[in-house]
């Protein structure tokens, strides 16, 4: 240990500079990359989702309002919508047991859908081009700039109805928080009638 | 005249193949090692090697390589996140071999070596030998070889300092003492550096180029332990810390901090053996570390952390053989290792071994005066792609004392880069992935140079270049797979590109009156991606410069300005917001600094500078500093007559 003081110099020259980290530790403010909370207004409820996890998906019960942790999310009926990232998977399909299908509706805001179409619906398929990655219903709920590699809803809305005839009406709002946070997934649904 | 072999030897000796010495004051006396490996006057060398002697850098005002390469003829410094990258004759970045007294150097970053992390304050000269250059010196040197001779002491005892301070925290400081004797001489140099960046879009939270503090101290010595053998020793130590600001595609702002340590060392042994051979040995080593932390304001999400260290050992021995009075031959092998340690490599780490055999022989044709031949070849074996020979053929002909005339053909590579190997990124956000493939070839090129040289009288000095580069294998990234429904494209580097360069280089240098210099180039330059039917991106087909000198010795007072004027450059960029890039044009635009020096009676000078005058530059496609004004102070001891 007496020999440190001697080899300090040597250490200063060979890579052994301060760690950057030691100056900046995480923001000691308030996070705002936690799931908001959940405001209704009338019938219409928004949540901003941190989808933020690469390896972690994260579920949504539209009915309630929350999120939910299921045990076996493959069985478990109690989710509509699971998110990680870009990823929004449906409770169907390859993705689920709730029979969830969707249908995407364009011209309409989410106020405007008062009714299910009668066609276009579909849910989670397995892969099928071969790169590992089930063929979301919702895949197509962003557009990509290529350049700046950000994603902006596209200009649709989603009608989405479970096995047992609930439905609702889904908006995605946006994919970056306040502060540019991405995978911060703001959602914007709704009740519809059964179709 | 072009010296007989046996005297160019001893100037080898004199100078060392890894040192130059001081310039001559003669034009075209100057020794130069970069052409051909050994020491040779600059007029006597087989291929054209521009010259900035200390005597230049100290008149330019210049801090770091990039503010001195950024007035030169036919260089083109384009800055950007990356740093200040060099172009020479249409090239890329990466594609320009740096050298750092023979030896190559690290850091690399998208290609790109950051010039301004080089300071000026140990460079003695800096040579830039355009074309080819991988016959002698292996990869990398398809467009051309810089290669920065550092100082060596010319004098019993000297001590200098150097100081600047101007806009936007401007502040260096440097110091050299150095000492010469018969057996024994050396030389200590450090310097501080620091500058506040700058901002060309204040409207935005991002900076333009980042605020900096760099340090470095570096030191080398030669002792003559007999009259045939030597032993030198040189070694260099840098930190540099960097602070930007960046906004994400999303919104994000970002702190971005960067920490660069670097540090080399190296040795050179140098043994006569008799009055005609001379062998160079070489060992070098250097560590580069780089630690970059991103900071998001208000969120941890997009924080990252990185260390990247990268480390090179190499091996040389040269041998130079004088044969009668027509040749002079060089023979050398070199080995190399290099490892790097980064988190966005697959497995994070990558390594790669080199080595390599090389031969030249300046052959000085008999019976023809004036005329030499000098063929030579490199093969190298890398560890990654196999054996790449590169033969080179060039020809210097002296037709009349006044005109040189210059041929030289030959190939060059490229090493893929470890990034372009092994990359695996993904971008947490968007999801698209960029991935390496260990499967890449070099890059490879085919380059033709004519080139004349005509000195009418004393007062005119002409010379004009031609140059054609074929280039085939680059490497680019491509998609592999498209961002579709749900999926994020898959981006990966291949072999796919070719193309050509092809140019002329124009210069003219007068000195009308004693007190007066003048010199203009021009440059043009026309470039073709064949893959994708257009030209290269950001290469200005019209480039000139101009650089008028004034020296009024008896008042003590000198003045310099430089030009540049810049045309049109061809650039993509995506201007109806569909994320698919559109071809733009970025505008000409005319950079001009002028300096107004004092000397202090042989004791240093005052000066008082302004670079970029004319406050060029724009956010988005010329990034350049902005105005600075700036004042400097030199003091040297003893009182050195001239000065």
């Amino acid at each position: 240990m007496r020999h440190l003081p001697s080899l300090a110099p040597l250490c200063l020259c060979l890579g052994c500079a301060p760690d950057l980290r030691e100056d900046r530790p995480a923001d000691s403010l308030p996070q705002d990359t936690d799931t908001g909370g959940l405001i209704t207004d009338g019938e219409t409820r928004t949540l901003t989702v941190n989808a933020t996890a690469v390896d972690v998906w994260v579920y949504l019960s539209l009915s309630d309002g929350a999120l939910v942790s299921p045990a076996d999310p493959l069985q478990d009926d109690s989710w509509h919508l699971a998110l990680q990232r870009y990823n929004l998977a449906v409770n169907g399909g390859v993705s689920g047991a709730r029979e969830v299908e969707v249908a995407p509706v364009e011209g309409h805001d989410l106020d405007g859908l008062t009714a299910a179409p009668a066609d276009g619906w579909r849910t989670d398929l397995a892969d099928a081009d071969g790169d590992g990655v089930p063929e979301y219903a919702l895949g197509d709920w962003y557009e990509y700039d290529a350049t700046t590699h950000v994603l902006t809803p596209a200009d649709r809305i989603y009608a989405l109805c479970d096995g047992a005839g609930a439905c609702f009406k889904l908006s995605i709002e946006g994919y970056y928080d306040e502060v540019g946070t991405p995978a911060m997934v703001g959602l914007r649904w709704a009740p519809l009638p059964p179709r | 005249m072009p010296l007989p072999a046996p005297l160019l030897l001893g100037l080898l000796v004199a100078a060392g193949s890894a040192h130059a010495g001081p310039g001559d004051d003669e034009p075209g006396a100057e020794l130069v090692v970069t052409a051909t490996r050994t020491a040779t006057p600059r007029g006597d060398a087989p291929v054209a090697v521009e010259l900035i002697t200390r005597e230049d850098i100290a008149a330019s005002g210049a801090e770091n390589l990039a503010d001195l390469l950024e007035g030169q003829p036919g260089l083109d410094v384009e800055r950007s996140y990356l740093g200040a990258a060099l172009r020479m004759q249409g090239m890329n970045p990466d594609q320009v071999l740096i050298l750092v007294d023979g030896e190559r150097v690290l850091g690399a970053k998208d290609g790109v070596i950051d010039l301004g992390r080089f300071p000026v304050e140990n460079i003695q000269q800096v040579e830039i030998v355009k074309g080819p250059g991988s016959a002698l010196y292996g990869a990398d040197a398809m467009g051309g070889v810089v290669n920065l001779i550092t100082r060596t002491p010319d004098e019993p005892v000297r001590a200098e300092v150097h100081l600047r301070g101007g806009e936007r925290g401007t502040a260096d400081a440097s110091a050299s003492v150095e000492a010469k004797g018969d057996r024994l001489s050396g030389q200590l140099v450090a310097g501080l550096h620091q500058n506040d960046g700058y901002d060309l879009s204040p409207q935005d939270e991002a900076t333009t180029a980042s605020a900096f503090q760099q340090w470095d101290v570096s030191g080398q010595g030669r002792a003559a332990i007999s009259p045939n053998f030597s032993l030198g020793a040189r070694g260099s130590v840098m930190r540099r810390n960097l602070q930007g600001v960046e906004v994400s595609g999303g919104g994000a702002v970002l702190d971005r901090l960067s920490a660069i340590e670097e540090v080399q060392l190296g040795l050179t042994p140098r043994l006569l053996l008799g009055a005609r051979s001379m062998l160079t040995l070489g060992a070098s080593g250097s560590v580069y570390r780089e630690q970059q932390l991103v900071d998001q304001r208000g969120a941890t999400a997009l924080d990252t952390y990185e260390d990247h260290q990268e480390r090179l050992g190499e091996l040389s021995a040269q041998l130079d053989r004088a044969t009668g009075d027509s040749h002079l031959l060089t023979v050398g092998a070199e080995a190399m290792g290099v490892t790097m340690e980064s988190p966005r490599l697959d497995g994070g780490t990558g390594a790669r071994a080199r080595g390599a055999l090389f031969v030249q022989d300046v052959w000085r044709v008999p019976g023809v005066s004036g005329l030499s031949v000098v063929p030579g070849a490199r093969l190298e074996l890398d560890s990654w792609y196999g054996l790449v020979p590169t033969p080179k053929l060039a020809i210097r002909w002296q037709a009349a004392p006044s005109l040189t005339l210059r041929v030289s053909a030959g190939a060059g590579y490229r090493a893929p880069s470890f990034k372009e190997l092994l990359l695996r990124f993904e971008n947490p956000g968007a999801g698209y992935v960029v991935q390496g493939s260990p499967t890449l070839r070099p890059e490879t090129s085919r380059s033709l140079q004519l080139g004349a040289e005509w000195a009418p009288n004393d007062a005119w000095w002409l010379s004009a270049n031609v140059f054609h580069n074929d280039l085939n294998d680059l490497i680019t990234i491509t998609t592999l797979k498209a961002a579709s429904a749900g999926e994020p494209a898959q981006y990966g580097y291949t072999n796919v590109a070719s193309a050509w360069t092809a140019g002329l280089e124009l210069a003219a240098q007068s000195q009308p009156t004693r007190w007066l210099d003048l010199k203009l180039t021009y440059t043009l330059t026309e470039s073709r991606d064949e893959t994708l039917h257009q030209p290269l991106e950001g290469r200005a087909r019209h480039r000139g410069t101009a650089q008028a000198g004034i020296d009024l010795d008896q008042l003590g007072l000198s003045a310099q300005a430089r030009a540049a004027l810049v045309g049109a450059r061809p650039l993509t960029g995506d201007t109806d917001a569909d994320g698919v890039p559109d071809p733009i044009e970025a505008p000409p635009y005319a950079a001009l600094d002028l300096r107004l020096q004092k000397r202090l009676l042989g004791r240093g000078a005052v000066a008082l500078g302004v670079d970029n005058l004319l406050n060029a530059g724009d956010p988005t496609l010329l990034t350049m500093p902005p105005r600075l004004v700036y004042l400097s102070l030199d003091l040297t001891h003893p009182r050195r007559d001239g000065a």
